[in-house]
């Protein structure tokens, strides 16, 4: 199996603090990769830094052979990298139908010229409508698609965020906490999807502090503290070991 | 040339002075208060009412003056801002309230005092001194001390007294500060008062120099505004480099080009800041998105 | 009938200001104080063109709107690349600068004493210089705008318009190129109010700086806001009240030296007022909260 996302001694401070000191670590295509560690460990900071959002000051990026150095968020989002927040980013006065609109790739009418003419939009809109109101079903919203994406719970918005991912077509999914603060329900819910998904040949790599759904869902665990990896290995075999547990009680 | 650098310096001073006070708000507050133009230009219309109109004499009035200014800040963050900040209103909001309130106010002067030119110069233009091959009036000599004066003691002020020390903690971080039990809203009104004192201040020195218009708030915050940005937005030192620095180019730029140029230079300036160093000379790198 | 087509004719012109303008700050959400200096762009370009060139009226129009379109460029690639809220500070600059070029480049711009003489407008040969024939072109050019905008909002582009308002971040992790987005939006507006510049120019057939200050931008600002940021109706609603307005001060019997200041603060307070008790306007949708 070939590395989707190499990191290689990637380092990244703030204001003095060290939040990444040096972390590498391969997520392989097609698994459920986790990335655990005790809050502060750097593990948004990381996922921050693979998209863009951050600059890195030092190591390596690359996807797919291509690195990702001082690339914007957008271009990077663009090479099929999808990403849910750790705060649920979203947008709460618009339509659940048209957030996951937004999200694909490559709209002829979001372009000013083909928006302002309009020859060509309305037909792609009706198709892409077609495809979100097939997403949206897919991920167990159909139904509500004309509400706010305000109106849903918390879980049904975690839904919809991933349904935004997948409407963009996204190789490699980093999902930040996919499943914190949601009732079991959705949460078994969202575990399967992505049992699914990667299934279907998507690569997942996601961040989550409950471990039973780590267990329950990864194919491989890695595991940072203090911005660094600490250990990597199978969910049964990283927590046992002994820096782990060490790392979470100090 | 060393004229042009007097003069600058000068002018740069003033700006300086309009910064300290736009930035000791802003550090506080995190939104701009555009309407501290109009508290300046308020600072001097009072003066003139005191010291002109009622015949006040002006070791009396402009003491009256700043201190009626700091009351006019105070109004505008009791009245208005704290109840938008109770409703957890953006920056946005408050910004476009402020522009709302700078106009009300620039054209309520206006309204009372009439658009023309207002004096509060008693004697003839002065010869002025010669220090250092350039010619410079009493005036601007007591513009640039009473400038440095005002630097180092609003330096002390928030640097060694408590109230300055709750003033910075606020700045940092509001909730932080608001959680370890200081009173953010006092703070608050502490930076909105000493703001508006700086403002007066300035306007008044300002006015003895080249008199006073309705309008002299829109262009002195302006520049205090660029100054703050090249000085390094909520720096306090950054105010005083960036209002001095502005001075001397704007003047050096003049002297070169001609005076229409005045603004246009400034800018200029700006502009090449914002291009090459948005964070300005002592501000912290920018995040453009908190994430 | 004369007056009440005046007013209409200026109700045209206004609403392609301010329909442009909340493009720019109600949809996008890039609140801009610079649009007056756009409009005074446009009337300068149209009417030197006019006055030197004897260029035909569309032509002129096309040229304005071009020209303000790549000074808008020119001013915002700069400034956006500082955090979002100080991008309002740069427009508020190049505002001010703007007013000063116009003041001051006097080969050029005339200075203080402004253009007279700007040619009424021929379109194929009719001259139009009635009133109601004016009214005819001003309110065709304020439909076509009016269409333009809400052609555009309506569209993807504006739906990614609308994610950047609310969450710029995620639009980014959609694949949006946020910057792209902003630079068009802002190139657009600035083009539209030049057109209303061009129109402006022709129809009072002289133009002086005086007309294009902030507080000018304020009141178009103002006219956004009270009729609804991110609502078209909005604009043209704002546009009728705020125009509207001060006339009918008139008919009050005020003396007209008082009734410019009363105006202005009548729009400043609109704002103020607005902003503390319904920030989305009478028609809008957004409320300027940001993540």
């Amino acid at each position: 199996m070939t590395a989707i996302l190499e990191i290689h001694n990637l380092r990244k401070t703030f204001d003095g603090v060290s939040a990444l000191d040096g972390t590498s670590l391969s997520v392989e295509e097609r698994r459920i990769v986790s990335l655990i560690g005790p809050n502060g460990a750097g593990k948004t900071t990381l996922f921050n830094l693979v998209c863009g959002f951050l600059p890195s000051d030092g190591g390596s990026i690359i996807f797919r052979g291509v690195s990702f150095a001082g690339m914007k968020p957008h271009h990077i989002a663009g090479l099929g990298i999808g990403r849910t927040f750790q705060d649920l980013r979203l947008l709460r006065k618009v339509t659940v139908l048209d957030n996951v609109m937004l999200a694909f790739q490559h709209q002829a009418g979001e372009g000013v010229l083909r928006a302002l003419a309009g020859w060509k939009t309305p037909r792609e809109e009706r198709a892409n409508i077609q495809e979100a109101r097939g997403l949206l079903e897919f991920v167990g919203l159909q139904g509500k698609a004309q509400d706010l994406a305000e109106a849903l719970s918390y879980g049904q918005q975690k839904l919809l965020t991933l349904a935004c991912c997948l409407a963009m077509n996204a190789e490699l999914l980093l999902l930040d906490e996919p499943v914190a603060g949601i009732d079991p329900d959705t949460s078994q819910r969202i575990l399967h999807l992505l049992r699914e998904l990667r299934d279907e040949g998507k690569t997942i790599f996601l961040i989550e502090h409950n471990m039973e759904a780590v267990r329950a869902v990864s194919d491989f665990v890695v595991v940072m503290d203090e911005g660094r990896k600490i250990a990597e290995g199978t969910p049964e075999a990283v927590m046992q070991e002994p820096a782990v547990l060490e790392a979470y009680l100090t | 040339m060393g004229q042009v650098l007097a003069n600058g310096l000068i002018a740069g001073s003033a700006y300086a002075l309009v910064a300290l006070g736009f930035a000791v708000i802003y550090g506080t507050t995190r939104f701009f208060h555009v309407a501290h133009g109009a508290i300046y230009t308020a600072g001097a219309y009072i003066t003139y009412a005191l010291a002109v109109l009622c015949r006040i004499p002006l070791g009396v009035a402009i003491p009256a003056a700043v201190i009626l200014s700091c009351v006019l800040g105070l109004l505008t963050e009791t009245v208005i801002y704290r109840p938008l900040r109770r409703k957890y209103a953006a920056a946005l909001v408050l910004l476009i309230a402020s522009l709302g309130l700078y106009v009300v106010l620039q054209n309520a002067i206006s309204l009372v005092f009439g658009d023309d030119i207002k004096s509060i110069r008693s004697a003839s233009v002065q010869e002025g001194f010669n220090v250092l091959g350039a010619r410079i009036t009493l005036v601007q000599l007591v513009t640039l001390g009473v400038a440095a004066a005002l630097f180092v003691a609003t330096g002390l002020l928030l640097g060694r007294t408590r109230l300055g020390k709750a003033l910075r903690a606020v700045a940092s971080d509001l909730e932080l500060a608001r959680v370890t039990g200081i009173d953010t809203d006092r703070s608050i009104l502490f930076a909105f008062g000493l703001g508006s004192a700086l403002a007066a201040v300035a306007a008044i020195l300002v006015s003895f120099d080249v008199d006073m218009t309705p309008t002299m708030g829109m262009n002195a915050l302006l520049m205090g505004v660029v100054a703050t940005i090249i000085g390094g937005i909520g720096s306090i030192p950054g105010a005083a480099v960036g209002g001095l620095l502005l001075g001397v180019a704007q003047h050096l730029g003049v002297w070169k080009i001609g005076s229409q140029w005045q603004d246009t230079i400034a800018f200029a300036v700006l502009l090449a800041f914002l291009l090459v160093r948005p964070q300005g000379i002592f501000g912290r790198k920018l995040r453009k998105a908190e994430i | 009938m004369d007056y009440l087509l005046h007013v209409l004719i200026l109700i045209a012109i206004y609403s392609i200001l301010s329909v442009s303008l909340n493009l720019i700050s109600g949809y996008a959400g890039l609140l801009s104080v610079a649009h007056a200096a756009l409009f005074g762009v446009g009337a300068y370009i149209a009417a030197l063109l006019a006055l030197h060139f004897h260029a035909n009226f569309l032509v002129g129009i096309l040229c304005a709107a071009i020209g303000a379109g790549l000074i808008s460029l020119v001013v915002a690639a700069p400034s956006l690349r500082i955090h979002d809220d100080y991008f309002v500070l740069a427009t508020f600059a190049f505002q001010v600068i703007a007013f000063g070029v116009m003041n001051n480049w006097i080969g050029l711009t005339g200075g203080p004493m402004g253009l007279p003489g700007i040619p009424q407008p021929t379109i194929f040969g009719v001259v139009i210089s009635s009133h109601a024939q004016f009214l005819v072109l001003a309110a065709g050019f304020a439909v076509i705008a009016a269409l333009l905008v809400r052609r555009l909002v309506r569209s993807p582009f504006g739906r990614v318009l609308k994610a950047i308002r609310e969450d710029e971040v995620f639009a980014q992790s959609l694949g949006k190129n946020v910057m792209l987005y902003k630079l068009q939006v802002f190139a657009i507006g600035g083009g539209l109010a030049a057109v209303a510049g061009a129109l402006y120019a022709h129809y009072i057939t002289f133009i002086d700086p005086s007309s294009f200050t902030v507080t000018e931008s304020i009141f178009i600002l103002a006219m956004v806001i009270v009729g609804g940021s991110g609502s078209i109706a909005g604009s043209v609603v704002g546009a009728v009240l705020l125009v509207s307005l001060p006339e009918a001060l008139r008919f009050v019997g005020m003396p007209s030296s008082v009734a410019a200041n009363v105006r202005q603060m009548l729009y400043g307070g609109l704002l103020v007022v607005f902003m503390m008790f319904r920030p989305q306007g009478i028609l809008g949708e957004f409320a300027f909260h940001r993540k």
